[in-house]
């Protein structure tokens, strides 16, 4: 199964974009800004940014309330907000569905399992998000997870019996300029694993630079795909100036 | 704090006017539903409504706790509703607005109150164990109907969820997981159905179903649920303008024919579900029918 | 496939902007100094003007931004002493216009506008540090016209895309408004606002034909219509509204 995503799916919402990932996992965000800021949160230089992470069943708490501060720390870093001082950007991320153990009856207690599976789909459904509304950043970026599963073996896309049974988890964003924007670890594992994971994620979102051949769709990397679908929205965009 | 922006006085009066020569700006007769669609997750209890623009999710989930102390042999069912920036720029998180509790109150009475759900049925042990059911209405895009999709949201989740078998053994209680054994669905009384009727020139002209646009100007509302067989559930009429009596009973016979309709569209989109589920499994085994 | 499709981030090549012209959020453009490159801050088409020597990047369904020189419709929210304070679009700041700001205004004969009335005015400042400041008259002749700068009565306000507004600002012409000037008796009247707002009024065919206009604006919009969909657009709503 492949990644899904639609962008602009909510008519109210200045931007928004669905994230589905090939393990089960659905999310959707949506962006409003520039607009007006509460008092107490404003900036005199540059625009403040809220994220709102709503769980899949019940309200967020503290794991939530953790992936928002990840979030916004490294959203702080791609978007323009010197442009829109004393307003906001604002970010909502909707949890539609999770990968379901089989054999499990109900998640016993989603707070205590961890935060990191679903971090990179928020980020990626964010960077959509943040397009689809216009919103001037930097650069595009985009996440993925590797499970680190022995000395010799990861797993990317890792299914809910790979998470539990892996060594060390690990979620890295990368920019489109090559940049490592956000690296979280869980876990047990060595500077060397380290960086042969580093190596595996690059190559999932940005690609391999020696590849040139023509790629199928699930060889696509993450960048690819998603500046793909948001090139066929823009031509769609801009089919009726011809009219 | 954000606020919904508020129409413009050229707005209100054309919006107005339009009514008085029978025009609606999306071209719908006064009496017409926006486009209604209803689908399903591949999770039980996952439904998805879709009322025009107006985008409703709701997800049911279950979990076995104790009864409450002075119910001791129901279980407990709750029904949350949380508006987010996600469906509109004027809604806050974490901040209960007026029409939030509004929404949550008449879901409250519409669905909890008129006990659509057998809570008896949900009791395992009494007194000290029983089937905790709760209902989460995420709102993703809101265009005007929040009640009324909300409610459809809910009744046809209601009806698509099952949750895990158990048996019973004196003291012991097991509970099975999917895997070990079918899950069971939810014993409903009935499935009410809320449909909001709003009042325009001093209550003489009914719009059902109205946009953002039109609730904002509107002089006052009604929220009638019903149910298929024509029982009347609640009436909510929280102020606004005084409308004749006749007008409201007219409105009560359009409630019969919407709510009829919309609960046989939920029995279909269930079927097809169920189908959807079932390619080349059950259903077909069960057949009787013989391949020779 | 768009061939000058851009994304944050990427370079422009080949563009003349000069170095003092300071890039305005809303072109998509952004430089970290006047002696560093231009950079892209959307993901939209590329287009560039080698005569007026500017730029931008089209971003059609963004949220408006006040840029000085633009057209909007603004609604009345409250007034103090020498002020109108105006929203130009919902849940951003508010913009104040002077209560002189309109032609024939002086101390005495004060424009009378109610909460929620509209204005079709201009943007006369828009720092990022400032509250956006409109005026009703040409700031050089003192005059509304030929704009028709004030306030606004009658007809009715049609929400649609800042790009379709650019679009019916520029003097491309549009299928959709030719169709509709053909078919509805009177014609009508329109005044934009890049705001993303459209007002329509038809002095003959009324009601009906304001609808029709609005309705096949915000169809047009929704679904990226192009020429030939127009035209059916237009033909089929006509023909609905019984005005055809």
């Amino acid at each position: 199964m492949a990644i899904q995503t639609s962008l602009h799916p909510l008519s109210r919402a200045d931007g928004s974009a669905t994230y589905a990932s090939p393990n089960g996992c659905s999310v959707l965000a949506a962006v409003n800004g520039p607009v007006e800021v509460q008092r107490r949160d404003e900036l005199p230089e540059e625009a403040h940014i809220e994220v709102n992470v709503r769980p899949y069943d019940g309200v967020g708490q503290v794991k939530e309330r953790h992936l928002e501060v990840i979030i916004a720390n490294t959203l702080r870093d791609v978007v323009h907000l010197e442009m829109f001082p004393r307003q906001m950007v604002q970010l909502t991320i909707q949890v539609l569905k999770v990968p379901v153990d089989d054999k499990a009856i109900g998640r016993t207690n989603p707070q205590a399992e961890s935060y990191l599976p679903m971090l990179p789909w928020l980020l990626n459904a964010a960077c959509l998000a943040l397009i689809d509304a216009a919103i001037p950043m930097r650069c595009t970026f985009t996440s993925t997870i590797v499970a680190l599963m022995s000395k010799t073996s990861t797993r990317d896309h890792p299914t809910i019996a790979e998470l539990n049974a892996a060594k060390s988890l690990h979620v890295l964003t990368f920019s489109s300029k090559d940049e490592v924007l956000l690296a979280e670890s869980e876990g047990r594992f060595s500077m060397d694993e380290w960086d042969a994971i580093e190596e595996k994620a690059k190559i999932i979102c940005l690609g391999s630079p020696d590849a040139m051949i023509e790629k199928g769709e699930e060889d696509k990397s993450l960048q690819q795909h998603m500046r793909s679908v948001i090139a066929e929205k823009v031509t769609v965009d801009e089919r009726w100036r011809n009219g | 704090m954000p606020r919904e922006a508020e129409l413009s006085n050229i707005e209100r009066t054309f919006i107005l006017e339009a009514l008085a020569q029978n025009i609606r700006l999306d071209g719908r007769a006064r009496d017409d539903f926006r486009n209604l669609d209803v689908s399903f997750g591949d999770d039980y209890g996952a439904c998805a409504v879709q009322l025009g623009k107006t985008k409703v999710n709701t997800r049911i989930s279950a979990e076995v706790t104790k009864p409450f102390e002075e119910r001791k042999f129901d279980g407990i069912f709750t029904i949350t509703t949380e508006l987010s920036p996600l469906a509109s720029p004027a809604f806050e998180t974490g901040r209960q607005t007026e029409q939030e509790v509004i929404v949550s109150r008449i879901l409250e009475k519409a669905i909890r109150r008129s006990n659509a759900i057998d809570t008896e049925s949900l009791c395992i042990i009494a007194g000290a164990k029983c089937w905790s059911i709760r209902a989460d209405v995420h709102v993703l895009d809101y265009d005007g109907g929040l009640v009324d999709a909300s409610c459809i949201s809910i009744i046809a989740a209601l009806q698509h969820f099952r949750r895990p078998d158990v048996s019973i053994d004196g003291e012991n209680v097991t509970i099975y997981s999917l895997a070990e054994r079918e899950p069971v669905p939810l014993s409903l009384m009935h499935h009410p159905i809320c449909i909001t009727f709003s009042f325009y020139h001093g209550g003489e002209t009914v719009l059902l179903d109205a946009t953002l646009h039109e609730e904002q100007a509107r002089d006052g509302e009604m929220i009638v649920t019903m149910n298929r067989h024509g029982e009347l559930c609640q009436i909510a009429k929280l102020g606004g303008v005084s409308v004749d009596a006749l007008i409201l009973l007219g409105c009560m016979n359009m409630t019969v024919t919407k709510v009829k309709d919309i609960t046989e569209l939920i029995s279909t989109k269930l079927r097809e579900d169920a189908t959807h589920r079932d390619v080349g499994g059950l259903i077909a085994e069960l057949s009787a029918q013989n391949d020779r | 496939m768009a061939s000058n499709l851009v994304f944050p981030g990427d370079a422009i090549a080949g563009v003349n902007i000069p170095a003092s012209k300071s890039l305005h959020p809303a072109s998509g453009l952004y430089r970290e100094s006047s002696s560093a490159p231009i950079l892209s801050t959307l993901a939209g088409k590329l287009e560039q003007n080698p005569k007026k020597k500017t730029a931008n990047v089209t971003a059609p369904n963004a949220r408006y931004i006040p840029r000085v020189g633009d057209l909007v419709i603004a609604s009345v929210q409250r007034s103090s002493m020498d002020f109108f304070h105006l929203s130009i679009c919902p849940h951003i700041p508010q913009a104040i216009l002077p209560q002189l700001a309109f032609e024939g205004a002086s101390k005495k004969t004060r424009p009378q506008l109610k909460t929620n009335d509209l204005v079709y005015a201009k943007v006369l400042s828009a720092s990022k540090n400032m509250e956006v400041e409109l005026t009703c008259v040409d700031p050089s002749t003192g005059k509304s016209e030929p704009e028709g700068l004030g306030p606004i009565t009658g007809g009715m306000v049609f929400d649609i895309s800042t790009g379709l507004a650019a679009r019916l600002l520029s003097s491309q012409s549009i299928a959709v408004l030719e169709e509709l000037g053909e078919k509805l008796a009177g014609g009508f009247e329109v005044a934009v606002g890049k705001n993303g707002k459209v007002w329509v009024d038809c002095p003959e065919s009324g009601i009906k034909g304001i609808y029709a206009v609005g309705r096949c604006l915000q169809e047009t919009d929704c679904g990226k219509l192009q020429q030939s969909e127009q035209q059916k657009l237009v033909k089929r709503v006509v023909q609905e509204t019984g005005l055809g």
